[in-house]
Order: C-alpha cells, then structure tokens, then sequence
C-alpha cells in the first residue's frame, strides 16, 4: 500500500504541470456548473459567477491544498527557497561576492590547514590495520637495530604476527637515462605481507627473495615513479634498471597512496635487504655484528593486549643483549614500543607544534569572517525590512521565513566553501613549498581528499548556521503594524549591542594574532642575526659518498684529492674545502678528550665532537682563527698528529692560557698537538650554545677511531659571484673524477642555515598573513558598521548641523564611537595575549613572551588601521547637508 | 445548515466517507458529487469546494478512488471519479467504525 503510493506520487512528480493544468479545469468546470445553476434560480449571470467565486472560497488555498497530497511539500519548499535564495544573492553581486569571498578565506585557510595537519599528525598509514602496528626502538629513541638484532627479535618473540626490518636510503637509479639520485629503502622478505600492501601490477618482495645475499636483484618501484619514468606502462615489469650500476629487474608497482613508512619521504624504489652488499657497497652492515642500520616494525598478535607485548619484548631484547658486547648493554637497557600506525615520526616531531598553533590561528581568522559575514547580513536585513514586512502580512509563517533565511545564508556559506577548497588547494602548495625549503625533498600528498572534504562542507554548513541564525531571528521578532507604518524602521537597541560585541571580538582577535606575528617575525629576526661563527654567504656545499660507488679507506681519500683539485681549478672559485660536518648541518661524531696533567673537572662531561677538515677550512667558512695556524697540505697521514679547537673547548680545558702548541689525548689515547684556536661555530642549531669542537685534518681521518669517518665528505666551495650559478660545473667535475659517482647532494650555505629555521620561518609568515587578514577583517567591520551608522542617523545628524552644529563635532561624535570598540577591542585582546604567552614561549628566541615592544607595535597598528577605517564615514558625516538630510525620508 | 469545510469540520474524518459512498452509486465528477451529497443530506451537509478537491485528491493519492476524463451533460469536459476496489473495501471500513461510534454517542445521549 504504502509503495503504490509512493509509485503514484512519483508520477505527480514526473507530470506536475499537467496536474495543475488539470487541476484549474477541473474547478473552472465546477465554477460554472454552480453559476449555472444559480442562474437557474434567478439570478443574474455576474451575479450568479459573484456567488459562485465567492462561495468557491479561497481557491488558491484549496489548489494549494490539494497539490499538498501529491508532493513532498518540503522538497517543494526548498526548492522554492534555492530558487529564491539565488535570486536575491544575483540581485547584489557586490554584497555576494564580498561575502562569498570572506567565507572563501576563512573556509579555505581552515580547509588547507586541516589538509596538512591530517597528512602530517593524523593520517594512518594507507596499511591493513595500521593501529596493530608498532615501531620498535631503544634509548628513548626511534634508533636502528643490526641484522642480528633484527633476526632474534622476529625469531623469539611470542607476541607478533610479523617483525619486519627496512632502510631508507637513497641511491643512483637508471631508469630510462643517466643515473638520479632516487629514494630508496631496503626491506626484508615480509615487509609487505607485513604491511598488508599489494601490487598493483606484478608482485611485492617477498621472503624468497630476501634468503641468500646478493642472489635476487629485484626491485619494486612506487606508483608515482611508474608514472614518472615509465609513464605507466604495464611492460615495464621485467625491465631492467641499473641501481648504483648493478642491473636490477621490476617485479611490481605499489598502489598510488602508498608511500612507505615515513610521512613526508615517498619511497621511489625498493629493494631486498639481501641486496644491501650491490647497494651499498663498501659496507659491511649487513652481516657485521655491531652495525645498527635497520629500523623495526612489527604488527601485534590479535588478541593481544600492549602491555603483554612490551613485557615480553623485554625479556627478549634482555636475551638478545646478553649475548651483545659490552657497548650495546649500556647503551639501550630499554626497548620501547611505539605506536606505528601513523609511520615514522620524524617530521612529526619537527612540526607538530607549529601546525597545532597554526590550527588556532586559522579557526580565530574563520570566526572573524563568521562574525564580519554576520554583520554584513544584519544591515542587510535591516534594509529588507519592507520586504518582510510584506511578507508577513501576506500571510507568511515566520518559521517559513526564517527558513528561507537560512538557506540563504547556507546557500552563501557553501559557494564560500568551494571557492574556499579553490584557495585551500592553492595555500597548501605553497605551505609545502614554505615547509621544503632547504629540507631534503620534503613530499607530501597533501591533495584535497574526502576527509579533508567532508571537514570544509561540515565547517561551511556550520559557519552558515552560525551566521545565518541572528538576521533570521532579528527578522522574526518583527512587529509588522509598526514597522508598516513608520517611515525610516528603527534598528532596535538590541541588535546594535550585539554589533558591538562582535566588533570587539574582532578587534580582540585581531590584536592577539597581530602581536603573536610580530613576536614570530621578531623571533626569526633575532634568529637570523645570531653569530653562527660563519660566513654563510656565496658558498656552496657538495656531499660526496665514494663508499657508494665502491671506493674504500685509501680509494676514498684519493677521490677526495682529486676533487679537491678539480673544484679548486673551476672558473669563479675563491676557495675550497672540505670537511666531515658543515655548520648547521649537524654533527656526527664525538669522543670524549682528556688532557695530560690536568685532573678531571666537572663540566667535563659535556661532549667534545670531532670534525675532520681539509686545508682552507676556516677561511673559506669564514671562522676566523684567532690564534696559531690553519692546517696545510702538510699535516697529511703521514705527519704527527694535530689538532685545532675552537673557544669553547679551550676555555673550558685549558683556562686562561694559550692551547696553542700544547697536547691533547683523543679517543683511543692517541695524542695530538692543538696548531690553532678557531672562534665557536654553531654546528646543529642557532639556539643554544656552540658545541665545544676539535678540528682534526682529513687526511688523518683513517687512523681515528671513527669508523665510516670517510663514508662521506662535504665540499665546500666559496665563489665569487653565485654559488648556485657553479652546480652544473660541479656535477661535471664529480663525472670526470668517477664516472659512476653520483653527487649526494648539492646545496648552498645558506639554504642550509635557513633550513634549520623553517618552523620559525612558517610560523612568521604564516602569522603575519593571517594576521594581516584577521585585521583587514576586522577594518572592513568596523567601517561597514559605521558607514551603517552614519545613514542610519542622517536625519539625527541634519537636525544637529541645523541647529548649528560644527562639522567637525559631528564627525568626532561618529568617530567617538569606533573608539570605544577599538580600545575595548584592543584591552580583551591584549589580555587574551598574555594569558596565553606561556603557550608559545618554546618557539621563541631572544625574547619574553610579554615583549613590551611588540605589544606597543601591535597597539599601534591596530589603533592606525582602525583611525584609517573610520576616516571615511567620519567624513560622510561631517559633510551631510541638512537641507537634503532633513527632507530625505 | 453545516457547512463541511477544513476548519469547522462537525465530524471529522466523514468526508472521504462520504465521497466514497457517492460514488458507489457511480463514477461521477466532482461538482456531481457535492451536489448529490446536498441533496441527499436534505441540504443539510453543504460541502465547499475548498474541502471536495483536497479530499478527493488525498482519495486518489491512496488508491481508493480513480480518475478519468470525460464529456459532462452539457458536452464539457470534466474529470469523472471512480471507486475502486480498494476504496469499496476502505467504504466498508469506514462505514463500519463510524456506526458503531454513532451508536455509541447515541446511546449516552439517550442514557441522559
């Protein structure tokens, strides 16, 4: 029963105007059938169709009525409600677009934030049930294991389904031409069953191809390096490519979202462990015992609760360190469990606060374009007054019309939407593009997807709701008689104190982000002009890796000579040099010193790091020495061993005295005699203080203790104009040296400072845009209200001009009032800026978070803009003319 | 003289009884169909036009009466209605529970 009827009203639906055609028949037939028969009775034919109309009673009520039957009513109504809905926002273009490009900011900056935040912070691994999976780690560390590690803890633990081992890693690959630079990871056997991924063309690796070393060069290539290289050909399984020039074959394509295990680094090219002697060959990390190389990950037993795991995988790493040297015992006691689903957590820990801030910041400009939009709607529905007052008195329910407002006001919410996902799309790419900068190849697939879609539809209809709701309501509680009747409608007083209240917010929010940006600016400023002890301009940086293509202990030094040359002939070059670890580029090994005759002091257990440098270091970093010499050519392997440090390190070993010619015991006792003093370089960040350094030639790096110390060098090469303008020359002098050695990689001094600020450097332009938005808003508000104001209360200010009121007064009477909001504006905000300063004081340097610098600036600007937003209404009324003021109704 | 209209209806819910029984009669149009419910009532039941159409189109929405066009008696066209099977079935129905709800107030009015 009820199907048939639902079948009958989708043919209503289906022959609607034939239905209403039919329907006026039908009662124009009855019509005349009623005259008629009062014409029987007597009375005249206009007579008798009077009679008839007038008993027919309410005929489009009763049409109404009836079609009521027939449709879903409610459909019917918002259709009408769209229709009308769109009529209104196409009869004022300006009003929309001004309102649907607010919306567009706000929505869309929430939209690309969130986008970024669920690809960094929240997003799963694209994974079979990435929240069974852990990665293991010791020392309170994601640290790497050895393969031998490795094999014991998949082999004795009882509580994994599977442990499966991997190695990011990045290797010479040629595909379809000259070797690239690709990134790479080795994987054990069960990587992918592990993971739950699949091929989507060919197979995965799997344990057969992960048994014996060296047995099975396979490879399995990401989907976004298929598409690049291979443009997607399925006869590209089979194919061989040369990995660090050893043939391998494709076997398979992974899916297009799956990325690896690493949020931020898009796996290109993976191969078996077992692979590891063709790959990286000069070491031995793969069978040596002590070797800590692979990264663990493991997927939990169902069924099995967490701490149960971690217990056992205790009492298993406890085992396995038992039968370990010494060395390993002290280092990691405790092997720790952490949650996995979302991947490793690297660029998590560098940017989890700064997209958190960032996420309040966005959400405050979005309330502020909420609150502006609702404004810009109330003066409008005081303008429409006459319209609803027509309306209701036609007849129409006030729940009917407050209806139609808020599908006007979601309406102009959601086209605020898309236009917003037009911008979200445009502002994440350059967020990215902020965020990569000087980091190493930074991918993300921050594209709109449907969660970040369903967010910006949700925050739209919201935000509609939001703003909608207070017109509408204003528009009911109307007094139809009243406002009929009188000439220029009232605003009631309550509607203007609400104005006022949002103008406040807006105010107070846009101070708390103004001086939250100008703390960030300072913060960098105060970055930037930290002593790093360099000279970072025009010098460009090489990283070479001879161990990658084969070449060892002697071999290696011998490229690094011929480098060495190469690039001291190039064309532009002032000086070269070469090193183990660069400023700012982090430091990678350390041992403690001691110096004979001198009694331990406390303090002495801060570390000493070790850098190995060739000749010209200093002059050409641009660190000045400030006592003995540079080291030359001649303090080569067969030289006695020498030494330079740097300030830090004297003062502390050797106070008050001059170093310089005295000895000093390195790691394993071997002693070494200090030729200079250098001024402190700041090695891995600008914050904190200069590590305490000890500069050993490189050319006696082999007889160190620091194993792998010539696995890879830096060059660094001081030009006279460009340094950038020298990276093609330079890739041709590492050809001609070794033909099959690929530079590692190629970047500027500079970049690389600027790469250890990018969260500041996010943060300051971040805040500065969005700060400058939030107070663009807010001065749009505050003048769209005054300008309201002041044609409101023409007549009020005629009147007063006619009785001899100086324009002026009357201007300052107008301008009066934004003060009031601006000043209560500015207090809230300032408040609100204190009171959450603890929040942030982590991110900044060189100052308090309660600079009283930045607030005064922050007064200033916001008090300057606000003057600027009120001049022009101020204006308007001091040159209203009585005579048409007071004529004009 | 009652008048069956939307707002005073005297006993809800008879309307479509009515209609219905009319047209067991017959198929027959909508203004037919008013007057033959005045003047079989003795004009007592005066049904406005503003109630017959909505109810006859709820009538059609449910199946119980059908509707077709047709030439009237003075060579017009008119929709004519037609009871169906289901509405003869919902007539019984509804004929049944309203005598017995008659008798029932009856019988309390005359208790008095």
């Amino acid at each position: 029963m009820r199907l048939l009827r639902v079948w009958r009203k989708l043919q209503f639906l289906a022959r609607r105007r034939e239905f209403d055609a039919a329907l006026e028949e039908e009662m124009r037939f009855h019509l005349d059938m009623a005259a008629g028969k009062d014409l029987v009775a007597g009375l005249s034919p206009e007579e008798a169709r009077y009679a008839a109309q007038r008993r027919f009673g309410n005929a489009t009520l009763a049409r109404e009525a009836s079609r009521e039957f027939w449709g879903w009513a409610w459909l019917d109504r918002l259709g009408q409600d769209l229709r009308y809905a769109l009529r209104t926002l196409r009869a004022n273009p300006g009003f929309t677009t001004v309102v649907v490009l607010t919306l567009a900011l706000g929505i869309g900056a929430n939209t690309a934030v969130f986008t970024l935040v669920d690809a960094v912070l929240l997003k799963s691994l694209p994974v079979k049930n990435p929240e069974e999976l852990y990665v293991l780690g010791y020392d309170f560390g994601q640290r790497p294991f050895s393969t031998y590690q490795y094999q014991n803890l998949r082999d004795r633990n009882a509580v994994f389904s599977g442990v499966c081992a991997f190695r990011p890693w990045r290797f010479g690959v040629a595909a379809n031409g000259p070797a690239e630079l690709a990134m790479g990871q080795l994987v054990s056997g069960n990587y992918f069953s592990m993971l739950g991924v699949n091929a989507v063309l060919g197979r995965t690796i799997t344990n057969e191809d992960d048994r014996v070393p060296g047995a099975n060069p396979v490879a399995v290539i990401s989907y976004g390096y298929w598409e690049r290289k291979f443009g997607r050909d399925p006869a590209a399984i089979g194919r061989s490519i040369k990995i660090q020039g050893r043939p391998f074959s494709i076997i398979g394509v992974t899916p297009r979202d799956f990325f690896g295990t690493e949020p931020g680094r898009a796996v290109d090219v993976t191969v078996p462990l077992m692979m590891m002697p063709a790959v990286m060959p000069g070491t031995l990390l793969l069978t040596e015992r002590g070797a800590a190389w692979l990264r663990l990950m493991a997927r939990l037993k169902p069924g099995v609760p967490e701490p149960h795991a971690r217990a056992n995988l205790q009492v298993v790493w406890a085992q396995i360190l038992a039968t370990e040297e010494q060395g390993w015992r002290e280092r990691g006691q405790r092997i720790d469990l952490m949650p996995g689903g979302k991947g490793l957590d690297q660029l998590r820990r560098q940017f989890s606060r700064p997209l958190q801030l960032l996420i309040g910041i966005v959400s405050l400009v979005l309330l502020i374009a909420c609150a502006n939009v609702a404004g810009l709607l109330l003066a409008r529905a005081a303008a429409r007054n006459h319209e609803f007052t027509v309306r209701l008195a036609l007849g129409a329910g006030r729940l009917r019309l407050l209806r139609q407002l808020l599908t006007e006001s979601i309406l102009l919410a959601l086209l605020g939407g898309v236009a917003g996902v037009a911008l979200a799309w445009w502002m994440d790419r350059v967020l990215v593009a902020i965020m990569s900068r000087g980091a190493p190849q930074l991918t993300l697939n921050a594209g709109p997807d449907m969660r970040a879609l369903a967010f910006t539809v949700a925050v739209s209809i919201a935000t509609g709701v939001l703003f909608g709701i207070a017109p509408a309501f204003r528009a009911m509680k109307f007094d139809v008689n009243s406002a009929l009747k009188a000439a220029q409608p009232a605003l009631a007083a309550g509607g203007t104190r609400f104005g006022s209240l949002m103008l406040v917010c807006q105010v107070a929010i846009s101070c708390l982000l103004i001086i939250g940006a100008g703390l960030f600016v300072r913060t960098l400023r105060n970055l930037h002009a930290v002593d790093a002890g360099i000279r970072k301009d025009h010098v460009l940086l090489v990283s070479i890796r001879p161990g990658v293509a084969g070449y060892q202990g002697a071999g290696a030094l011998a490229i690094y000579r011929n480098l060495y040359s190469r690039f001291s002939g190039l064309p532009g070059v002032q000086s070269v040099t070469l090193s183990m670890d660069t400023p700012l580029g982090g430091l990678s090994y350390g041992t403690g010193i001691t110096v004979p005759g001198r009694a331990p002091q406390p303090g002495d257990h801060v570390s000493v790091y070790h850098n190995f440098v060739g000749p010209r270091f200093f002059e050409t970093m641009g660190t000045p020495l400030l006592a003995g010499r540079d080291f030359s050519s001649r303090d080569d392997e067969n030289a006695h061993r020498t030494a330079i440090v740097n300030e830090s390190l004297a003062r502390h070993y050797f106070p008050g005295v001059n170093p310089v010619g005295r000895r000093i015991l390195l790691g394993n006792n071997d002693d070494a005699e200090i030729v200079a003093v250098a001024k402190d370089t700041k090695y891995e960040s600008l914050r904190g203080p200069a590590p305490r350094m000890v500069y050993r030639p490189y050319l006696q790096v082999n007889d160190a203790s620091a194993s792998g110390a010539s696995e890879e060098m830096w060059f660094a090469i001081r030009t006279f104009g460009s340094p950038a303008g020298l990276n093609s020359v330079v890739r041709e002098a590492v050809r001609a040296a070794a033909n099959d050695l690929p530079v590692y990689s190629l970047l500027t001094l500079d970049e690389q400072v600027d790469a250890t600020l990018v969260q500041e450097r996010v943060l300051a332009i971040l805040s500065s845009c969005f700060g400058a938005l939030a107070l663009l808003l807010a001065a749009v508000g505050l003048y769209g209200r005054l300008a309201f104001a002041v044609a409101r209360r023409t007549r009020e200010i005629g009147v007063r001009v006619a009785l001899g009121a100086d324009p002026l007064s009357v201007a300052w009477m107008v301008f009066r009032e934004s003060l009031a909001v601006v000043f209560a504006g500015l207090a809230l905000g300032t408040c609100a800026a204190l009171a959450t300063a603890r929040l942030i004081v982590s991110l900044l340097f060189g100052m308090r978070a309660a600079d009283p610098l930045t607030y005064l600036i922050a007064a200033i600007t916001l008090v300057a803009v606000s003057t600027f937003a009120a001049y022009l209404p101020a204006r308007r009324a001091a040159r209203v003319d009585p005579m048409v003021a007071l004529r004009y109704e | 003289m009652g008048r069956i209209d939307r707002k005073t209806e005297l006993v809800p819910g008879t309307l479509d009884m009515l209609i219905l029984k009319t047209l067991a009669r017959g198929p027959m149009h909508g203004y037919g169909v008013a007057q033959r419910i005045q003047q079989v009532s003795g004009d007592v039941l005066d049904v406005g036009e503003g109630s017959l159409y909505p109810a006859l189109q709820r009538l059609l929405v449910n199946g119980w009466v059908a509707a077709e066009w047709g030439v009237s008696e003075n060579n017009r066209r008119a929709r004519y209605y037609r009871l169906t099977a289901a509405g003869r079935k919902q007539l019984a129905v509804e004929a049944e529970i309203f005598a017995r709800v008659i008798g029932a107030i009856t019988r309390v009015m005359q208790e008095a």
